[in-house]
């Protein structure tokens, strides 16, 4: 059984493709993650890295799921600080259809173009992770 | 905890938080613009919220000003969101404002 220690599911007014470049571009990554930016070339069994200002690094992982739009994994292995544990980051954007979905958005967005993204943090093993 | 949910439980006090985000430090009379509600009722609201600790006000000469206190939201926002947790959650909600605020551009 998986235990997920951190569980994300949000509503975004975007497709899932714009989605996705918000997930794997160095650029936009650097936009929201404070302090640095992720960069991959996303190849399954590349590694991923976050990569700070200072060109230091504080995480370093894997990744094993590329399915652009819709699945994405990575593992996230600390070199310094957070995160506490070795874990592995899953992730999916799904278009949200207004037939299928009818309350997944907003009161008075019902109209617009959106997704679901979901995503998690599992711990990993350490001795796994090493 | 409760007189703050009380206070956020109802729209107009929802409303006059806006108000406030919008613009911090607004006497009675301001917070009365705009709001279709007589003086004495938006008065009873802002006495809710200010009994919840969620606006606090400040005498400046005759007229007393109304702040948005950010501490109980705060209070709430550490009861459920854990310490490790919050450098994702606030990644990932800041990934959603700038993914919407590019759709509106």
């Amino acid at each position: 059984m998986t235990e997920r220690e951190f569980v994300y599911v949000t509503y975004i007014e975007a497709t899932p493709e714009r989605v996705w470049e918000a997930l794997t571009s160095g650029d936009f990554t650097e936009q929201y993650w404070g302090g640095g930016r992720i960069e991959s070339d996303w190849e399954v069994g590349s590694p991923v890295r976050h990569v700070k200002h200072d060109r230091g690094m504080d995480w370093e992982g894997e990744v094993l799921e590329y399915d652009p739009p819709r699945r994405l994994s990575y593992t996230m292995i600390a070199r310094e600080g957070d995160p506490p544990l070795p874990c592995r980051l899953p992730a999916r954007a799904e278009r949200i259809d207004r037939e299928t979905h009818p309350r997944a958005r907003p009161p008075g967005r019902e109209g617009a173009e959106g997704s679901r993204l979901r995503l998690a943090c599992d711990p990993l093993e350490p001795q796994v992770a090493l | 905890m409760d007189e703050v949910f009380k206070a956020l439980a109802d729209p107009t006090r929802r409303t006059l938080l806006d108000r406030l985000r919008e613009e911090n430090g607004q006497s009675l009379s301001e917070l009365c613009q705009r709001l279709d509600m007589s003086r004495q009722g938006v008065s009873k609201h802002l006495g809710v919220l200010e009994g919840a600790g969620l606006v606090v006000t400040f005498r400046e000469g005759r007229t007393k000003l109304h702040y948005l206190n950010p501490a109980p939201i705060g209070e709430i926002y550490d009861r459920w969101i854990g310490r490790f947790a919050r450098e994702r959650e606030r990644a990932l909600r800041e990934l959603k404002t700038q993914l919407e605020e590019e759709a509106d551009d």
